[in-house]
């Protein structure tokens, strides 16, 4: 018998990552994931005003841990990927609207938000922490009462949750602006997420930026549109595989430079 | 009541229960996994679990046999309900619905006793062939150098057929498949080298079919936690089943 010609490198990648041609099938997928592979392309939602979720790398591309997951889904369905930039306030409108077929943003799986996108099974915590600088006027919540914390406005949800009543609650625009504020003795502490937390205390180590308190630790996902349950089940099995084989772990020590605890698998 | 026509999507479970049958799809010339026994009965690991699944909904099991590459295109033009022993991974993932495991399986590469190789960088420039179909193409190429030469086989039977006739130095199948080859070939002296990587295996079905989805899963689940599925690998495998997880 002669073997069949030698599958190799390229045949073998190709049926990896080529776009995958559908047969005229009886049960082609339906929605947005049937769209995506007749369309031969994915539109993936992305935030990248938020390192080491998204952000624009030294050479100017997108890159973070939630980029590397949409560009993984992508290759994972054998499309193109086409990344669209979202505001903070636009993520779920986003995808609630059609306008991405997904979404890897870091967004909080809350149950507000579940009323309008669906999420894929979750592949990350994004844990919130409240910080005050080395003369450490705080050293627990209850201490903020009548006192101000500085939020972002990604980070006031988790703050509002967690704070003391009375607690003056101020928004700023970046965490440096917030960090000056607090070495000013302009407020008392500041919630943010535990990886501008390291950052900043590695770009400002005379600031001895110190943990109070965690004040979250909520879980996050890739949003879809509700209605999509071949997509949802695509991306569920992709957070098994991707969860599985370390993947998540890689790109969160690529990006934070720390170990990352895993996600319970039920 | 007779169902709906097949090609309509979400009703595959209701058809199932009206008619009293489940279609399952699966390889029957890879023992432990699937088989036909001394009577031509399908047996095995796969058919077992498909014997589970149908005994689960209350409905007889009818076995349609094929080959990996072709399992998701019959059941795509409704050959058959499920595929039994789909093996993990995005590709399966986008051709049908994956419920969560119901076992696992490494595959392992295997040669003849006078082609002793040890390690994957040892097949550079060597043909391994495999079975044609599946996540096992990527998984062997992105384990193997690229330098190695890797062969695609419809059957088992063709895969130690070029083994034997020296067109090929080493095979790559599922571990419990091997024991059998062994007996079945003894003058190579077939022996297990490595270990690739591990699988988990899932039952696949058709897009839309949320309900029978659901439905696998949750069988799949109650086996797994009242011991049946580490029961069928310890028998029928000869493996301790690991802790399986669940999406």
């Amino acid at each position: 018998m002669t073997p069949a010609a030698p599958l190799g490198r390229r045949t073998l990648l190709a049926l990896g990552t080529a776009p995958l041609a559908l047969p005229a099938l009886a049960h082609p997928p339906r929605g947005a994931l049937g769209r995506i592979l007749s369309q031969g392309v994915l539109r993936a939602g992305v935030w990248l005003d938020s390192p080491p979720f998204g952000y624009f790398g030294p050479d100017g591309q997108p890159a973070g841990m939630e980029v590397e997951a949409a560009r993984d889904i992508a290759r994972s369905l054998g499309v193109r990927l086409q990344l669209v930039p979202l505001g903070f306030g636009d993520r779920t409108a986003a995808v609630s609207l059609g306008h991405v077929h997904l979404a890897c943003a870091a967004i909080i799986i809350t149950p507000e938000r579940l009323r309008r996108v669906a999420f894929a099974h979750p592949h990350g915590r994004l844990t919130t922490l409240l910080a005050t600088t080395g003369s450490r006027p705080v050293s627990s919540l209850a201490e903020l009462r009548g006192r101000r914390v500085l939020v972002r406005s990604s980070t006031i949800h988790e703050a509002t949750r967690r704070l003391p009543a009375g607690t003056d609650i101020v928004v700023v625009d970046e965490y440096e602006q917030g960090l000056r504020a607090m070495q000013a003795g302009d407020a008392a502490a500041m919630a943010l997420p535990e990886p501008a937390f390291r950052r900043l205390s590695l770009e400002h180590p005379n600031a001895l930026l110190y943990p109070v308190a965690v004040l979250g630790d909520p879980p996050y996902g890739v949003a879809l549109p509700l209605g999509e349950p071949d997509l949802l089940r695509f991306l569920n099995t992709w957070v098994f595989l991707r969860e599985d084989d370390g993947s998540f772990a890689a790109w969160h020590e690529r990006f934070t430079g720390a170990p990352r605890t895993p996600m319970s698998r039920l | 009541m007779a169902s709906a026509h097949a090609g309509n999507h979400g009703e595959a479970l209701g058809r199932i229960l009206d008619q009293r049958r489940l279609r399952i799809i699966a390889r029957l010339d890879m023992p432990p996994l699937g088989y036909r026994d001394d009577r031509a009965e399908p047996a095995g690991f796969d058919v077992a679990i498909g014997r589970m699944l149908a005994e689960g909904l209350g409905v007889e099991p009818v076995f349609v046999e094929t080959l990996t590459a072709d399992a998701f295109t019959r059941m795509s033009q409704g050959e058959g309900d499920i595929i039994c022993h789909v093996p993990l991974g995005v590709r399966a993932a986008r051709q049908a619905l994956l419920t969560a495991p119901c076992g696992r399986v490494y595959l392992s590469l295997a040669s003849p006793g006078w082609l002793p190789f040890r390690r994957p960088s040892t097949l550079d420039g060597h043909a391994v062939g495999l079975l044609a179909g599946g996540e096992s193409e990527a998984m062997v190429s992105e384990a193997l150098p690229s330098g190695s030469r890797l062969y695609g086989f419809a059957t088992l039977s063709g895969l130690s057929a070029a083994l034997l006739a020296g067109r090929i130095e080493a095979m790559v199948v599922p571990r419990p498949a091997l024991a059998p080859l062994q007996r079945g070939i003894p003058q190579l002296d077939l022996t297990h080298r490595f270990d690739l990587a591990p699988r988990w295996i899932s039952i696949g079905l058709p897009f839309g079919e949320h309900d029978l989805l659901r439905a696998l899963n949750s069988l799949i689940f109650l086996a797994r936690t009242q011991g049946r599925l580490a029961a069928l690998s310890e028998a029928l495998l000869g493996l301790p089943q690991p802790e399986l997880p669940s999406f």
